[in-house]
């Protein structure tokens, strides 16, 4: 790998020199990069059902981070571009730790994370559903009071 | 939870097959490039081998680090409580209500039964509330009148202030809109009585319409429709009764 040449012949070099051969061009090497990085984390989770569940989960976080944008908007759209990290944040970090127990070895972080993942789904799917039906925010304070503890009074 | 209509299983629908995307990407890529397809030749500019799974091994920790960081000390905004995520909301109603209902039930003496206690917005509950203390009480007949109102109105005269406040009513049901959502859900989903009164604008808010001439409307004060039974207005069992 000395030089920027791979084993397998890869011509995308880590560092360019003098005497190296001439490396690909750098839109093929973010291409391959970009190829190489959508496998990894296509085989980050084993489980194919822990896979489709993570990434239900990352449409559910995201559409509802969104639809909350949308609904309170207190920002421009430059506003909102230049914030995304930090209004997209936590969700992110809820990702990560997700991801983390789902491709865990351990049976027990699976099933949490499962678990977890799945009630997010659904608030998701409220939150969502309200959104389209009604054009308002669900308040989970009420729903918690009306729905939940009614049923089990 | 608020089921309506098809959005609940549309919505689920849509992330189902977003998760079913990465699945069928991961089969279609394993049939193509099958024999490359192995974790340690996937890494691809990390040739170290493939450490247990750990959560502060992986390398944007760092740049999450960092702006947690920035985002925890960020000013007051009104735009700053859109930062909590679905996880948090739900955890943090759930224990609220939970505290207040478990908690808190027995030592609300002033405020319901002990039975049936009286929630509020407040952590505590309805146990700090002092009507002396509720703006909404308290007269201000004596304060001059905001610099902001006094611009706007200028030099108009007011003989009648009519002042409408709609607990949880939707903007498109008052003044009755015949291009809203309400009248939409009624025309698809309703059938209409022979013989009855048809549904518009002037059979539904007959009077409205004489004073919108001059009416300020705040389109962006909107309550969340399971604040309370009146917004099952567009339920079923309610145009029932109202059609009968």
């Amino acid at each position: 790998m000395e030089g920027g040449v791979s084993e397998s012949g890869n011509m995308c070099p880590r560092r360019s020199g003098f005497f190296h051969p001439r490396p690909l061009p750098p839109w093929r090497c973010i291409k391959r990069a970009i190829f190489a990085y959508v496998q990894v984390y296509l085989h980050s989770i084993d489980n194919l059902f822990y896979l489709w569940l993570f990434n239900s989960t990352a449409a559910a976080l995201i559409s509802h981070k969104i639809i909350f944008i949308r609904l309170h908007s207190p920002l421009s759209v430059f506003g909102v571009i230049l914030l995304l990290p930090c209004l997209f944040l936590f969700d992110f970090i809820n990702l990560v730790v997700l991801h983390s127990g789902l491709s865990s070895s351990k049976t027990v972080w699976n099933v949490l994370s499962g678990i977890v993942s799945v009630v997010l789904i659904i608030c998701s799917c409220a939150f969502t559903s309200l959104f389209i039906n009604g054009n308002a925010e669900l308040n989970w304070s009420r729903s918690v009071q009306v729905n939940v503890l009614n049923y089990f009074r | 939870m608020s089921q309506g209509n098809s959005g609940f299983g549309m919505a689920f629908l849509w992330y189902a097959i977003a998760g079913a995307l990465a699945v069928l990407s991961r089969l279609y890529f394993f049939s193509r490039y099958g024999k490359a397809v192995s974790r340690e030749k996937l890494q691809p500019f990390d040739e170290t081998p493939r450490k247990e799974s750990n959560i502060f091994t992986i390398p944007l920790v760092a740049v999450l680090l960092f702006l947690l960081i920035v985002t925890v000390y960020l000013p007051a905004n009104p735009w700053r409580h859109l930062t909590s995520t679905l996880s948090f909301d739900v955890i943090a109603a759930t224990s609220k209500v939970m505290m207040t209902k478990y908690l808190l039930r027995n030592v609300s003496p002033t405020c319901g039964s002990s039975e049936n206690p009286i929630f509020g917005d407040h952590p505590l509950g309805s146990l700090t509330y002092n009507p002396k203390d509720d703006p909404y009480y308290v007269t201000n007949l004596d304060r001059l009148p905001d610099p902001f109102f006094t611009k706007a109105f200028g030099d108009a005269k007011f003989t009648n202030v009519v002042h409408i406040v709609l607990e949880s009513m939707r903007e498109d049901s008052y003044p009755y809109q015949e291009d809203g959502l309400l009248h939409q859900h009624i025309m698809n989903n309703m059938v209409p009585v022979e013989g009855g009164t048809p549904v518009n604008k002037h059979t539904v808010t007959p009077f409205i319409d004489s004073l919108s001439e001059h009416m300020i409307s705040w389109h962006t004060m909107w309550a969340t429709i399971p604040y309370t039974h009146k917004t099952m207005l567009g339920c079923m069992p309610c145009l029932l009764q109202i059609s009968q």
